[in-house]
């Protein structure tokens, strides 16, 4: 609709800031996903692949095109960064049935993805043992330089980790409007990042649930625009 | 042309409000929004729709459409969460449709109930055509009586875009984004 929209003051903030943790430095990307540059690696946390059909088989008749919706963005990243490894941070699958009631396409596809750069699942509490039909490697935990990736975060301190589980997501209200987004969140010691997968909910940081992980208010949210990353302080934020 | 970001809007019959991150009066005066430009006739093609698409008013209505169907459940104030009882934001649900099957009957009666109930796009091309030329830029000192009725209304239809990620922008923590461009 304006074809020569003026340059934004606020410009420089689409070169996303990198978030550190333990001294690596972390892009965040508005997907919902981390890249750690210095190891060409991709981080995505619950893709509750077949979110949609398991709701089905309890007679709530949700799309079922969940998977292929998370499975054509994972693509879309892979084919952006070229990552030498991925980490899938636990909970890939919603339940232990999932592998069976995927459809046909979408195996084939997530396969071709697995065997496109080292791929590693991490062991969640919905997927204790992801199968190995699809390629990957399967592991409770992996420790890369200062950084430890598991999927269900631990108490305070708990330093280097990367952990998904929670469905972070942070609500922060500008000018009387309350903007509510998924988000990492970090206090530069750990991380926790959102939901990858279409069909996932979020859990605001501000939730008990997060108290004995983040402590006080000395975290970030890294809230997802919709092409940025904006991180805000802890005590701007809203609770649900 | 400046993008006056807007963040919602309300209409009556014979009038409508706007109200922008921009000052819109200023950006008309200098020039920088010419207002022939922000009613021009050709906003109703592909940009409509795909504003439309994208528009609380169609994510809402597909939540109506959503809830009469049985696919989700109405939450009530107060209201238990049992065991069986899931709540699923409709706006997951109609994203996926949109991407997979854009012909979903769900799909169809939200353009349906849109079209009929909400949006008249006949009556907009009509009233687009009338005033083409005949806009005159006039601020007030004082709110005019015509425009009460809406100025009571605003804030009821908000529109969720450009004004947004401004938004999240200033909630953005200015040290953390200083200290990350120096390493």
């Amino acid at each position: 609709m304006f074809d020569a929209v003026e340059k934004e003051p606020d410009e420089r903030l689409h070169a996303a800031p990198a978030l550190r943790v333990c001294g690596a430095a972390l892009t965040v990307l508005a997907d919902g996903a981390i890249w750690w540059e210095a190891e060409r690696m991709l981080v995505v946390a619950d893709l509750h692949l077949e979110k949609g059909s398991a709701f089905a088989a309890r007679g709530i008749a949700l799309p079922p095109y969940d998977t292929r919706t998370t499975l054509r963005r994972l693509d879309a990243l892979i084919a952006r960064f070229e990552p030498s490894r991925l980490v899938a941070l636990g909970d890939s699958f919603h339940d232990l049935d999932a592998e069976a009631r995927m459809g046909a396409e979408d195996a084939s596809h997530l396969a071709g993805l697995t065997h496109r750069t080292d791929w590693i699942w991490i062991a969640g509490n919905h997927d204790p043992r992801p199968s190995r039909r699809f390629g990957g490697t399967v592991l409770e935990e992996i420790r890369m330089g200062p950084l430890t990736f598991r999927h269900e975060p631990r108490p305070a301190p708990s330093t280097g980790e990367i952990a998904g589980h929670l469905h972070p997501c942070a609500a922060v209200r500008v000018r009387g409007r309350r903007l509510r987004r998924r988000c990492v969140a970090s206090d530069g010691t750990r991380a926790i990042l959102p939901a990858f997968g279409a069909y996932a909910g979020g859990l605001n940081v501000l939730d008990v649930a997060y108290e004995n992980l983040l402590p006080g208010f000395g975290f970030h949210a890294w809230m997802m625009g919709a092409r940025t990353v904006v991180p805000v302080a802890a005590h701007r934020l809203e609770s649900d | 042309m400046t993008a006056p970001r807007p963040l919602g809007f309300v209409a009556s019959e014979y009038s409508l409000a706007i109200w922008c991150l921009r000052d819109v009066g200023l950006l008309a005066e200098r020039g920088a929004l010419p207002l022939g430009r922000l009613f021009d006739e050709d906003m109703l093609g592909d940009d409509l729709e795909s504003w439309l698409a994208e528009s609380n008013l169609l994510k809402r209505t597909f939540r109506d459409c959503a809830i009469i169907s049985g696919l989700i459940e109405r939450r009530y104030p107060g209201q238990e969460k049992t065991g069986r009882q899931v709540t699923f934001s409709s706006d997951l649900i109609y994203n996926v449709l949109r991407e997979h099957e854009p012909d979903h009957i769900l799909l169809r009666a939200t353009y349906d109930d849109a079209a009929s109930g909400l949006l008249d796009i006949a009556r907009v091309a009509d009233m687009l055509k009338r005033i083409k030329g005949r806009i005159v830029l006039k601020r007030l000192d004082r709110v005019s009586p015509l425009a009460v009725p809406v100025l009571l209304d605003i804030g009821k239809e908000s529109v969720n875009g450009e004004a947004n990620e401004a938004l999240l922008h200033e909630a953005a923590d200015e040290l953390i984004e200083e200290a990350t461009r120096l390493v």
